[in-house]
């Protein structure tokens, strides 16, 4: 059986998620920018660059 | 110990409100860290030189991580669902960080086997346990599209490496004044190494504990607004049951689709084994010169690293709407055409060569983004990480077999970087084959029968776990694990 909603949950909803959303993604998504730029830059020579 | 308490299973579940946007990037964090694995050539170079070995023995480092990967997703498959993402989160991270540093002990001390069991043994494991750790959490918060969220996880496996690589050869250049990356004679020294060793596994635990302290697993009950999962099931070849992974791996359906994988995987390192020396002989003449520049095989492999990448999330968030079945039919099927084209046609023109390559290193990361999908679908939630897991064994599998078909075929004909194109011929034909073996397996996978569904109550194997520990249970496991 599962589903007992009487069971503890975290409380972390408090306020605007908005804040931390844009930091979760900026921390993944900057370091994954900057591999896709380093990666595309060495590709050039493939096309004549 | 209490330092620990925001592990606990209490913890982990969402409260009211939360955002489910957060689960991704929490997935990326841990993906992006693990995918380093596939960026050792950085400094494999400057291994063998500080170790006075062979390029073979220092493979061997990587080797080892690879088969831990598989062995450790399999075996530690259950206890990931059944204690949830966080606590399995930051097991990788602990084992992933903890085998960079062991490496850069046995680097520091000149004993090559110190670094076999820290990156290979140890970060092997931080490798498997940190593959599925988030796959389960994804599909439960993602109901409505679940490829696209496993496709945007498993990404980051493919998009690890991006960073990796020149990020290590920054480093390198910065522990190593004399080190210059762009020239292909100069080697970084060992002390460079160990301490871009050291300086990684700071990164990496940092950057996977995001993924420790944001992932959460749904509330019971909790869907999408809108949602609708009858519309879902409603849909051929998706369950409403579940099957537990002791089951599954009884089910002709789990042994085909690791056949689909296997097949998948295979043709695709068919291509990425051999990448850079490829090109370059497709379009060698007669005088034994290529058109193709050195520099330029080298970027055809970046090339195929973006499309690697990029395959996992496009074609992972197709199958969404044109489902699994038809996505693996694509990948294998027009796999089949476009290996042959290659074979056939490709040494006519570059641009050629580099789209049908491209397209194939496309659907080999899609195969991998799909499968959990696919898996899902099949086999229910209840247990989809620890299916998962067992299912990952096609991967080494297939990480054996296909260098094994590629180089057998091609040392018969001489070096890679050596050769025209006719002499990859034969094994690229062989690749079409082992392409179609897939296709045919994905054709024969229809719904698991009845008789291997859980009942009722087993929906969840972690929210089974938190409940049965609230009652100072041990948890059951299904009817598979009786």
């Amino acid at each position: 059986m599962t589903g007992n909603e009487d069971l503890p949950r975290s409380q972390d909803t408090g306020g605007s998620q908005t804040p931390r959303l844009v930091a979760s993604w900026l921390i993944v998504g900057v370091p994954l920018a900057y591999g896709i730029y380093q990666t595309i830059s060495r590709t050039l020579p493939l096309f004549g660059g | 110990m209490a330092a620990l308490t925001f592990l606990d299973r209490e913890h982990t579940v969402a409260g009211p409100g939360f955002s489910r946007w957060l689960i991704p990037p929490a997935a990326l964090a841990v993906h992006l860290c693990i995918g380093q694995a596939y960026a050792t050539s950085v400094y494999k170079n400057a291994l063998v030189a500080h170790f006075d070995t062979s390029l073979t023995a220092i493979g061997v480092i990587f080797s080892i991580a690879i088969v831990m990967l598989g062995v450790s997703a399999a075996v530690m498959g259950t206890w990931v669902d059944r204690v949830g993402p966080r606590k399995a989160m930051f097991a990788a991270a602990c084992f992933w960080a903890t085998g960079f540093l062991v490496g850069a002990l046995g680097i520091g001390t000149d004993q090559l086997w110190l670094v076999y069991l820290g990156y290979g043994f140890i970060g092997g494991i931080g490798l498997g346990i940190g593959y599925i750790s988030p796959v389960s959490t994804l599909i439960k918060w993602f109901p409505d599209r679940p490829g696209l969220a496993t496709g945007m996880a498993i990404m980051g496996f493919g998009g690890g490496a991006l960073i990796a690589s020149p990020l290590s050869s920054q480093l390198l250049a910065f522990y190593d004044t004399a080190f210059d990356p762009s020239d292909p004679t100069t080697v970084a020294s060992g002390d460079a190494v160990m301490k871009l060793f050291l300086t990684l596994a700071v990164i990496y635990f940092l950057v996977m504990m995001l993924g420790v302290f944001n992932v959460r697993v749904p509330a019971p009950g909790w869907k999408p607004p809108g949602f609708d999962p009858a519309k879902i099931t409603a849909k051929p070849m998706i369950t409403a049951a579940n099957v537990s992974a002791n089951n599954a791996v009884k089910t002709r359906q789990f042994w085909l689709l690791w056949t689909v994988l296997f097949c998948n995987v295979t043709a695709g390192i068919g291509i990425l084994e051999q990448a850079s020396p490829m090109i370059q002989d497709f379009f060698r003449d007669g005088d034994g010169v290529s058109a193709v520049a050195a520099a330029a095989g080298a970027g055809f492999v970046g090339l195929l690293s973006i499309f690697n990448m990029a395959g996992r999330f496009v074609w992972s968030s197709t199958s969404d709407y044109i489902g699994r079945k038809p996505m693996y039919a694509i990948y294998l099927g027009v796999g089949i055409v476009l290996y042959f084209l290659l074979a056939t046609f490709g040494n006519t023109a570059t641009a050629l060569f580099v789209l049908l390559a491209a397209i194939i290193i496309s659907f080999y990361g899609g195969g991998f983004a799909t499968v959990p999908a696919y898996l899902r679908d099949l086999f229910g939630t209840y247990q989809v990480g620890a299916i998962h897991g067992r299912l990952l064994t096609a991967w080494s599998a297939a990480g054996v077999a296909g260098p094994l078909i590629i180089n057998g075929f091609l040392d018969a004909q001489g070096t890679p970087g050596e050769l025209v194109a006719a002499d990859y011929r034969l094994a690229l034909y062989t690749m079409v084959g082992v392409l179609a073996v897939g296709f045919v397996a994905n054709l024969l996978i229809t719904p698991v029968p009845e008789r291997f569904h859980e009942s009722e109550g087993h929906t969840d194997a972690f929210l089974e776990a938190r409940d049965a520990e609230s009652r100072g249970e041990k948890a059951t496991t299904g009817r598979g694990s009786r």
